[in-house]
């Protein structure tokens, strides 16, 4: 694998700042629509693990570009202040729930909710999580590595797409309806800031069709109107979690330094 | 831009973007009313959107590249293959989106008006004829329209303004002719349907109405000569069967009042020809000639014009369009006795008979 210029030098300076080094895979067995994932540096991990899912015709740089640049912020903040995102046991409580008096629940056996649970929970906090602090990241990454920008957009058209995918009735059909909607608005609030930066107008109307723009719009809003500052992180996903009525669903775990 | 492709229930559609009247999801009202919404959300965005609203799903896929089609011409296509009701559905929609288009108002104004809707039909030719004043082809569907509704007097009116916008459009002359015959004034509608002819040779209807107009006032032979011209444009036409009923209804008139009550001495001749020569043939061939006799005669004969001459597959020579009538009924006499050939000879027959029957000296 070959990777360009720019993107060496975007791992260089995740080298530089966290002091740890980066390793960059392909991974073409990333579950669902992941395209990349990292797994930051993390006690007996010593070294952050970037992974892609290989495509012939697409180089990956935007992609490890992308992550690395949530590792640039993850470690932007003071390590006292670094912390890891997960769900809280009131999350998986309040998802368990929302599973049993869903009608899905009652067309699968027993044994496969708990997985259904876990599913439908990480789903929507990694959604939580990934789109507001990935928006900073691209915004940033267009701003500082211009020559990234038409991948980015490739990338992100690509993602718009899949977000409307998600609004089909079969998936409506299998979520209750607190997740799904939280899920869509996020997916609004996304398709509303990349239909105005990349003037794809048309990106919105799915989500404006379904009755989630609104909410979409008041997610953007939130992180628009939050200073740009990595410290800021915790807030705007704490914000968003409690504007979607999930608030409490995820927790701050405090980061273990590799050792 | 970027395709779009998405789907979702009908039920998740937000009621908050379509009318009060039209929020329930299964009813015509909303499949229209979100359809219409639609369509206007991708109006700015060029391309071409595929929309589809049923009771359970609302489908759209959008393709920047696509050329804009224009959405009239498969719609005007569906009129044409009689799926009007479609056509008119399809109308409506596009109708939502595109309220001042005086193409949309004009063809659903025309399909309106097609299937009998006439009041609906009015208002929205009259709001293309506000929209596209200089159109001389909606004036005459206002007119048309305005026709059915027996509103005569302001009908005819468009219609003579149509003509004077533009004095070579046949559907504009045809429709006045129309008019005229309608109220009774057959003499006024000759120039007019002569006008639409002139323009048009191929309009049948002009023709029929033509011919007509020229029986009402007394030509004659004006009036065969149209009737012939509307059978020979499309002879398997219902409207070539109308024309040949005008034709045989002129002949028997103008045969009524030439014989004055008493038999035609040279139809009599004819009859009494036509008996002599079939005695001399087989029953199957006289029934072949029936079949050629009623075939040369699918286009009329003019009976009234000594100097028409036809010719008949079985028969030698050639024959005046009185002499063909009077063998056909002849003929017809042997194989269905009674038979209507759209002319009575039924005495001019009886004396033929007489003379053929007499014992030979």
């Amino acid at each position: 694998m070959s990777l360009s210029e720019t993107t060496r030098s975007v791992l260089r300076l995740v080298e530089e700042r966290s002091g740890i080094p980066v390793h960059v895979e392909p991974d073409p067995n990333l579950p669902g629509t992941i395209l990349a994932k990292v797994v930051m540096a993390r006690e007996n991990l010593l070294l952050h693990r970037v992974f892609y899912r290989p495509n012939s015709t697409t180089p990956p740089d935007y992609l490890i570009c992308q992550q690395a640049g949530f590792i640039l912020r993850f470690f932007a903040v003071p390590a006292d202040r670094r912390f890891d995102f997960a769900a809280s046991d009131a999350g998986t409580k309040a998802v368990e729930e929302l599973v049993k008096v869903h009608p899905v629940a009652k067309m699968l056996p027993p044994q496969a909710l708990p997985q259904l649970t876990t599913m439908l929970r990480d789903g929507l906090l990694s959604h939580l999580r990934s789109i507001p602090l990935g928006m900073r990241v691209d915004r940033w990454l267009a701003a500082e590595f211009p020559d990234l920008i038409p991948l980015q957009k490739q990338s992100i058209l690509r993602q718009l797409e899949d977000s409307a995918v998600t609004l089909a009735p079969q998936h409506r059909q299998t979520a209750p309806k607190l997740i799904f909607d939280a899920t869509e608005s996020i997916s609004a609030a996304f398709a509303a800031y990349w239909a105005r930066r990349l003037n794809q107008p048309q990106a919105v109307l799915p989500f404006k069709s379904a009755g989630y723009l609104h909410s979409g719009e008041i997610l953007l809003d939130i992180w628009e109107n939050t200073p740009d500052d990595a410290a800021n992180d915790r807030l705007i996903v704490d914000q968003w979690a409690e504007k979607l009525g999930i608030a409490g669903w995820q927790q701050w775990v405090p980061y273990s330094t590799p050792r | 831009m970027a395709s779009l492709s998405f789907s979702i229930a009908t039920s998740a559609f937000d009621p908050g973007l379509v009318p009060t009247e039209a929020r329930n999801p299964g009813t015509p009202a909303f499949r229209e009313a979100v359809n219409a919404f639609l369509q206007n959300e991708f109006k700015e965005f060029g391309g071409t959107a595929t929309i589809r609203v049923d009771d359970r799903n609302i489908s759209v896929v959008w393709d920047p590249e696509a050329k804009q089609l224009n959405p009239l011409v498969p719609i005007v296509q569906k009129l044409q293959q009689g799926k009007q009701a479609e056509g008119i559905q399809l109308l409506e929609l596009l109708l939502s989106s595109r309220p001042d288009d005086p193409g949309v108002l004009y063809n659903l104004g025309v399909a309106l008006s097609d299937v009998g809707r006439l009041e609906r039909a009015e208002i929205c030719l009259r709001r293309a004829v506000v929209m596209n004043p200089s159109d001389a082809n909606i004036r005459v569907a206002l007119g048309v329209a305005l026709g059915r509704l027996d509103k005569d007097e302001e009908a005819g009116k468009v219609l003579q303004t149509a003509i004077a916008q533009d004095a070579k459009n046949p559907w504009a002359h045809r429709n006045l002719a129309a008019m005229l015959m309608k109220a009774a004034k057959p003499d006024e509608a000759i120039s007019h349907y002569e006008a639409a002819t002139q323009i048009q040779p191929g309009d049948q209807i002009a023709w029929l109405g033509l011919a007509e107009a020229c029986r009402l006032t007394g030509r004659t032979k004006a009036a065969e000569d149209a009737y012939r011209s509307a059978i020979e444009i499309d002879p398997s036409s219902d409207l070539a069967e109308k024309a040949r009923a005008g034709s045989n209804a002129l002949a028997q008139t103008g045969f009524d009042n030439v014989k004055n009550s008493l038999p035609r001495q040279d139809a009599v001749q004819y009859c009494l020809d036509a008996l002599q020569t079939i005695s001399k043939m087989s029953a199957t061939n006289v029934q072949k000639l029936a079949l050629d006799l009623a075939m040369a005669g699918r286009s009329g004969l003019e009976v009234h014009n000594p100097n028409s001459r036809y010719r008949v597959k079985g028969l030698q020579g050639e024959f005046s369009g009185l002499a063909m009538v009077c063998f056909l009924y002849v003929v017809m006499q042997q194989i269905a006795p009674g038979a209507d050939v759209g002319m009575d000879l039924s005495q001019e027959y009886q004396q033929a008979k007489q003379l053929f029957d007499r014992p030979k000296s």
